[in-house]
């Protein structure tokens, strides 16, 4: 079995993971989500397992390329949602963990599985702290922005009877163009790469897998889940209030996924890639965009612990920080490798 | 000065100014920086002007840009200031100004009525009483984390000086050199006022192209020229120079033995001071070298051919040299050095090599080379006679492509390509940075800062003993008080030593 067939054997777990959670919640069944916890942990061994195969193989870390670093963050990204559940246990935060592995995965499966010597700059023990402690930091992220989602959806649906209790009609806008404008932009950000894709000769055996593994089944799954909401309407707000936890809760965890990736970004992210820097270039900032985005997450989330530790905010507006500061998160990861040229442009490749 | 302070000092402003330096570093990624002035305006017809005249075309340098940094720091120390007073009571005197109301108001609390064990007072190593014989206990644990906010202001703040020191002091540049070459290095104040000549420089040519006119434009060109010769005097007398003594490339190779990209670019070089000269050093990517003030980093490669070898036979047919009969026999072999003119012996004529594209296409009706690697070599010929007129152009490829040049030759020759020599530039990134040490250390802080406020739980148990027996336990700390409730209980029963009363009638 190569590492590739393992990987999907992972993706297949993380997906079973998925199916099983949310059919814990809507069974309320204990035992599917017990199943279901399983099955990721299974997913993560398999993945780790197959990291390091081709760690093994390759004689460098699984970060040296575009899809090397999508694989490793989601596995992350699993991982710490695992870790974040173990003594509160949050099936609907394991589920939409094992969705945006399943959906980096399809990303990673556009890009280049060969394993290629590591080219000179990269050689270094840099590349395995900078990249690997700033993609923990980006996996928490990950988690605070699946809960911030969560948090929205959670204002949005209301009460057991169905009330919400918006401030204003800002508010209500911000929330809804976190749950319904979001997939909208993903899918429309993904058709973008598609298209960007295709007219590329590198892609060009490939670019279509974004669209079968990634385009296609959000489609078909934002269809489904607006269908199913629309049938069951009426009973939205009290399965709300089953699923999710209250939204407390969900502030005080965004928070907690923010605090604990915030250090290690900045650490990993930003100074380690400093120090790096420094070593391989000559200079520690040179306002590189890839330099100059990573600083850009740091401010984002910067401003949320701000507003969120100084003044006290908390809440809707808090989320929709954390969902700005994954988007942004996000962009540093392709954004920069594929729309701006950088030093760092051995990265998209 | 109070409303400045007061500006200053508010979170609303330090959020604002965060939230604006976000959106121009953003903005500054997806301008094109550093171009000149012209490409903006041919670009970017509508907003060009705007664009230039912010400063946005060099952001990170821009007044705007350098004005909302310097706000930063002002704001950071006047909050470090501001903070340290607060940080400090709650550090050294939280007994003593704390008020039983804030005790009471923790969400982590509780009270109870019953006796007390004899030795509770033992578990906390504070106790006040309040004007009302109110006594109140107090029992800490974590404050470090108290002082990480400070840390992490200080910390960015250091890294704000440290890069403005750069910006001032520091030097960075790059030099090329080739085998067998020694590059001059002028003194550190030589190489300042050759970057700031540059600088000026592209400010004059973007005023120039709003305002051919300008009277600051004559201002600049005296600087420029006072910092050229400077710089000229520091090249006439370097502080050292390097010599390049070896350059070469390692390559990883499969197990069939085939070259699979670069391992290494190397540069062994030796420092020459006026009376002194240091050992060799390899200097390769993320293996710098320092010397003097300096350090040295691997920045960049180029590989070219200046000699290349051709065979060449009689191409009989070709228009205006239909008559010409050659004197020899063909093929004959030339070995031609890139801009150095030859005359073999077999010819009438001077051949020089004007170019060479070791992996040349066609693009646009022009050729060009995409690679420096031997893929699709081509070299473009021009044939002299003895007044040092131009009497024809020819291009020489690999014997495979060889009949494509008849095509797009004007002598009576058909030049096919054999071989050629590569020879390596090294380029080397040269960085004087007093600055970093600066950074580095704020960087330091700035991790211990984050250290201390995010992973190290500070934690405040209080007991508050009422004149009436009444008893009010509370915990606060840098957690969520839904984490904190569940230790009410076990300090409960330490207080009135529950347990062990229980385990004793056990």
């Amino acid at each position: 079995m190569n590492e590739t067939s393992i990987f999907t054997l992972s993706m297949f777990c993380y997906l079973a993971a998925f199916a099983l959670n949310s059919a814990s919640l809507s069974l309320e069944r204990q035992k599917l989500h017990t199943y279901g916890r399983a099955f990721n942990w299974l997913g993560i061994t398999a993945a780790v397992i197959a990291l390091g195969m081709r760690w093994h193989s390759a004689g460098h870390p699984p970060l040296s390329n575009m899809y090397e670093s999508l694989v490793t963050l989601s596995t992350l990204i699993v991982l710490v949602g695992q870790i974040f559940t173990a003594s509160q246990p949050l099936p609907v935060l394991e589920a939409g963990a094992s969705v945006g592995a399943v959906l980096m995965i399809g990303v990673a499966s556009v890009f280049s599985s060969d394993i290629r010597p590591l080219i000179p700059a990269l050689q270094s023990y840099w590349l395995h702290l900078h990249v690997s402690l700033a993609f923990v930091g980006e996996a928490c992220f990950a988690v605070a922005f699946i809960l911030s989602y969560l948090f929205c959806l959670r204002r949005i649906l209301g009460d057991a009877s169905g009330r919400t209790d918006f401030s204003d009609s800002r508010e209500k806008l911000a929330c809804y163009s976190v749950v319904v404008g979001l997939p909208v932009v993903f899918i429309g950000g993904m058709a973008l790469l598609a298209r960007h894709l295709s007219s590329h000769p590198m892609y060009v055996d490939r670019w279509h897998n974004i669209v079968f593994w990634v385009i296609i089944p959000s489609i078909l799954a934002v269809i489904a889940v607006a269908v199913m909401a629309w049938l069951f309407r009426g009973a939205l707000g009290r399965g709300a209030e089953r699923w999710l936890p209250d939204n407390i809760i969900l502030d005080n965890l965004i928070y907690r996924a923010i605090a604990l990736g915030y250090p290690l970004f900045t650490v990993g992210g930003l100074i380690f890639g400093m120090v790096w820097a420094n070593k391989a270039w000559g200079r520690y900032w040179g306002w590189d965009p890839k330099e100059t985005w990573a600083l850009i997450t740091f401010l984002v989330y910067s401003i949320y612990l701000h507003v969120r530790l100084a003044r006290g905010w908390s809440g809707t507006w808090t989320a929709c920080l954390s969902v700005a500061g994954f988007i942004v998160t996000m962009f540093t990861l392709f954004g920069v490798n594929f729309l701006i040229s950088s030093l760092h442009s051995y990265a998209g490749s | 000065m109070r409303t400045i302070l007061k500006l200053l000092v508010s979170l609303k402003s330090a959020v604002a100014l965060i939230t604006f330096l976000t959106l121009l570093s953003m903005l500054g990624t997806f301008v094109p920086q550093n171009l000149e002035a012209a490409v903006y305006l041919q670009r970017y017809p509508t907003v060009g002007h705007w664009i230039l005249a912010l400063g946005f075309d060099d952001m990170f340098r821009s007044i705007i840009y350098q004005a909302c940094l310097w706000l930063l720091s002002l704001s950071t120390l006047v909050c470090i200031l501001t903070r340290w007073k607060s940080t400090s009571k709650r550090l050294f005197k939280r007994l003593e100004n704390v008020e039983k109301a804030e005790i009471m108001a923790f969400a982590a609390g509780r009270s109870f009525s019953g006796d007390l064990a004899a030795d509770w007072q033992n578990q906390y190593p504070g106790f006040k009483t309040d004007d009302d014989g109110v006594l109140i206990g107090l029992r800490a644990s974590g404050r470090m984390s108290l002082l990480g906010g400070m840390f992490i202001h200080i910390g960015l703040l250091a890294v704000l000086a440290g890069g403005l020191i750069g910006v001032f002091l520091g030097v960075e540049t790059s030099l090329h050199g080739r085998k067998g070459e020694n590059v001059v290095i002028p003194p550190l104040e030589a190489l300042r006022a050759g970057r700031n000549a540059d600088r000026i420089s592209r400010v004059a040519r973007n005023i120039r192209t709003f305002s051919p006119n300008d009277p600051r434009l004559e201002q600049m060109r005296q600087q420029v020229e006072a910092l050229h010769k400077k710089y000229a005097e520091g090249m006439a007398s370097p502080a050292f120079s390097i010599a390049f003594d070896e350059l070469w490339v390692e390559h990883y190779e499969n197990d069939a033995g085939h070259q699979q990209g670069v391992r290494s670019w190397n540069s062994r070089v030796r420092f020459i001071d006026s009376e002194s000269q240091s050992d060799a050093m390899v200097i390769r990517v993320n293996q710098p070298v320092s010397h003097n003030e300096f350090t040295f980093y691997q920045a960049s490669w180029n590989k070219y051919y200046s000699k290349v070898r051709l065979s060449v036979t009689h191409l009989p047919g070709i228009s205006g040299w239909l008559d010409y009969q050659p004197t020899a026999s063909f093929p004959q072999t030339l070995e031609l050095t890139l801009n150095q003119p030859v005359k073999p012996a077999w010819a009438s004529f001077t051949f020089v090599m004007q170019d060479f594209m070791p992996d040349f296409r066609v693009m646009d009706g022009r050729f060009v080379s995409v690679s420096s690697e031997l893929n699709n070599p081509a070299a473009m010929i021009v044939a002299f006679d003895e007044s040092e007129k131009v009497v024809g152009r020819a291009w020489a490829f690999p014997e495979d492509r060889a009949m494509l040049a008849s095509h797009v030759s004007s002598l009576p020759f058909l030049f096919t390509f054999n071989s050629a020599e590569a020879e390596f530039e090294s380029t080397l990134q040269m960085a004087h940075d007093p600055g970093k040490p600066v950074v580095w250390l704020g960087c330091l802080l700035f991790t211990l800062g984050m250290i201390m406020s995010f992973y190290v739980a500070y934690r405040e148990d209080w007991v508050v003993v009422f004149p009436d027996g009444t008893v009010r336990i509370a915990i606060a700390g840098n957690r969520p008080a839904h984490m904190l409730v569940g230790d009410l209980d076990r300090i409960q029963n330490q207080l009135t030593h529950k347990q062990q009363e229980t385990a004793t009638n056990e």
